[in-house]
């Protein structure tokens, strides 16, 4: 059996400015960069003095006190590892709870926690999965087919009806929530719409650079929303704070002027403004987008791919037998990324 | 999911009692530690879930360990830190051991050592791996009330069942 170790938790590798935090002083210390130590300008004496090792890290915890094990990819803050902890954080805690006790069939199965001899080591145990689909589509030779997409997007949202029924909810990327609304439907978050639309379009949907760049380029895309298709938005918090470009118009059409009718449909339900008129997982399994021609593909017949995620990290690949392999997993993308069995 | 449920003669062959400690002293000891994780919780303003949660994992534990082996107040605190964050309610660990200072008396207490919190800190794995991470409970007290308001008898009588549960 082929085990990654420890518990993921995300560290956030910042690429801090050097010169932020003043650097000792003296011209020789400055040629010796390597040892720099931050000091700080006194403001009763003029004289520079070091910063304690104690007092550094504040109430944070250095970041030493984790062992980085290996990169992960790319998340919304920055690079995300995976790195090992001696403590049992309430989040692990949380989605081994939420994950050992889910079983569907489009849900990555953690079959169990095992545990290493010293009391720093957790090992989760994970059925395979092949591919995760974020490596997949940067990788993939040529897209998916619309049978293959509406095949994947099938298994995505009988993964998340699951998920509601079990009055779990993802909480990723939703206009409501960037504008600061305090609740939360499940009516699913537009990620299943940006999983849909970059698969269709082969390229990523909505790729904000910021909260701020996020909600203009919904905004570019959808049009500005109103308290008629959205009541209560003007009430929103950020709302107060900021002023949203004026655009009449919904581009959906526009920018997927090959997709069938039924298919805008589907993106335009998963993109509604107001989440309690958004679609749910269980409207979207009833869509006729999957009952139209291309029919979805059977999952049997998906292509098979090679493993990119194992052939880029140092790992060595694992061999026919060794079938119940661990899968890293990461809060915010255990659910959009594991619930792909292709 | 391994099975929680005991027969008579599992519970009373306990470890606690292969290790010497006859059943009534066994019984004392989880009837302390549940009273005392009940307690602590309800100081703490935490839900009675929470603390119903912390008794549960208390008892599951000593089902694969002896009262000798690790100390009871030490281990329902632990059951207790974990409960919270189970249940979503998290309270600090060195909240629930400055709880436990002001409950138990100085004998009891120096069962925590020098490093009180280390000492639950570490705990908290050997109790997870020995419930076997199976942290899912449910109890049955939301449905006992639901039940409770079905019946259309006096209220003071519907009171003390309840309470009695």
């Amino acid at each position: 059996m082929l085990v990654i170790e420890g518990i993921c938790i995300f560290l956030l590798i910042l690429k801090a400015k050097k010169n932020q935090l003043k650097m000792s002083k003296s011209q020789a210390d400055e040629d010796s960069a390597v040892d720099e130590k931050p000091a700080l300008l006194s403001f009763l004496t003029g004289k520079w003095m070091d910063i304690p090792e104690s007092k550094l890290f504040g109430k944070c915890r250095p970041v030493l006190e984790f062992k980085k094990e290996h990169r992960l990819g790319e998340g919304t803050f920055g690079v995300v590892y995976k790195a090992k902890d001696t403590r049992v954080p309430i989040s692990s805690l949380r989605e081994i709870n939420i994950l050992l006790n889910l079983r569907h069939e489009n849900i990555v199965q953690l079959k169990e926690v095992a545990v290493g001899k010293s009391l720093d080591r957790l090992f989760l145990v994970m059925e395979y999965c092949e591919q995760d689909l974020a490596s997949l589509i940067d990788n993939m030779p040529s897209p998916f087919t619309e049978a293959q997409v509406k095949c994947i997007m099938q298994q995505l949202f009988r993964g998340l009806r699951f998920l509601h029924e079990n009055f779990i909810v993802h909480r990723y990327r939703a206009p409501e929530l960037l504008l600061g609304s305090k609740i939360q439907t499940t009516g699913i978050d537009m990620s299943a719409g940006c999983i849909l639309g970059e698969l269709l379009a082969h390229q990523p949907l909505l790729k904000g650079r910021s909260e701020i760049h996020q909600i203009e380029l919904i905004v570019q895309l959808l049009g500005t929303p109103n308290d008629m298709i959205w009541p209560g938005f003007s009430e929103l918090p950020a709302i107060q704070k900021i002023t949203l470009k004026k655009q009449p118009y919904n581009n959906l059409r526009h920018k997927f002027s090959w997709l069938s009718d039924a298919g805008i449909r589907l993106l335009n339900f998963l993109f509604m403004y107001d989440p309690n008129k958004r679609a749910t997982a269980e409207d979207c399994l009833d869509s006729s987008y999957f009952k139209e021609q291309p029919l979805p593909c059977d999952p049997e017949l998906m292509p098979s791919h090679p493993h990119h995620r194992l052939t880029r990290s140092k790992q060595h690949s694992p061999t026919e037998e060794e079938k119940s392999v661990l899968y890293s997993y990461t809060s915010v993308h255990a659910v959009k990324l594991s619930i792909f069995k292709l | 999911m391994p099975c929680w449920y005991y027969e008579k003669k599992e519970i009373k062959n306990s470890p606690s009692y292969k290790d010497g400690i006859d059943s009534s002293t066994e019984n004392r000891y989880r009837r302390e530690g549940s009273r005392f994780i009940v307690e602590a919780g309800t100081k703490l303003k935490l839900r009675y879930d929470t603390c119903a949660t912390g008794v549960v994992y208390f008892h599951r534990f000593y089902m694969f360990h002896s009262f000798k082996d690790f100390p009871r107040y030490v281990t329902a605190s632990c059951c207790l830190f974990l409960a919270g964050k189970v249940e979503e309610t998290p309270k600090k660990c060195k909240d629930i051991i400055k709880i436990s200072q002001t409950i138990l008396n100085g004998k009891q207490f120096a069962q925590f050592g020098n490093d009180p919190r280390e000492e639950v800190m570490t705990l908290e794995r050997i109790l997870l791996q020995t419930i076997k991470f199976d942290l899912q409970t449910e109890h049955p007290y939301a449905f006992l009330l639901k039940y409770a308001k079905m019946i259309k008898a006096d209220k003071e009588k519907v009171q003390k069942l309840v309470q009695m549960a």
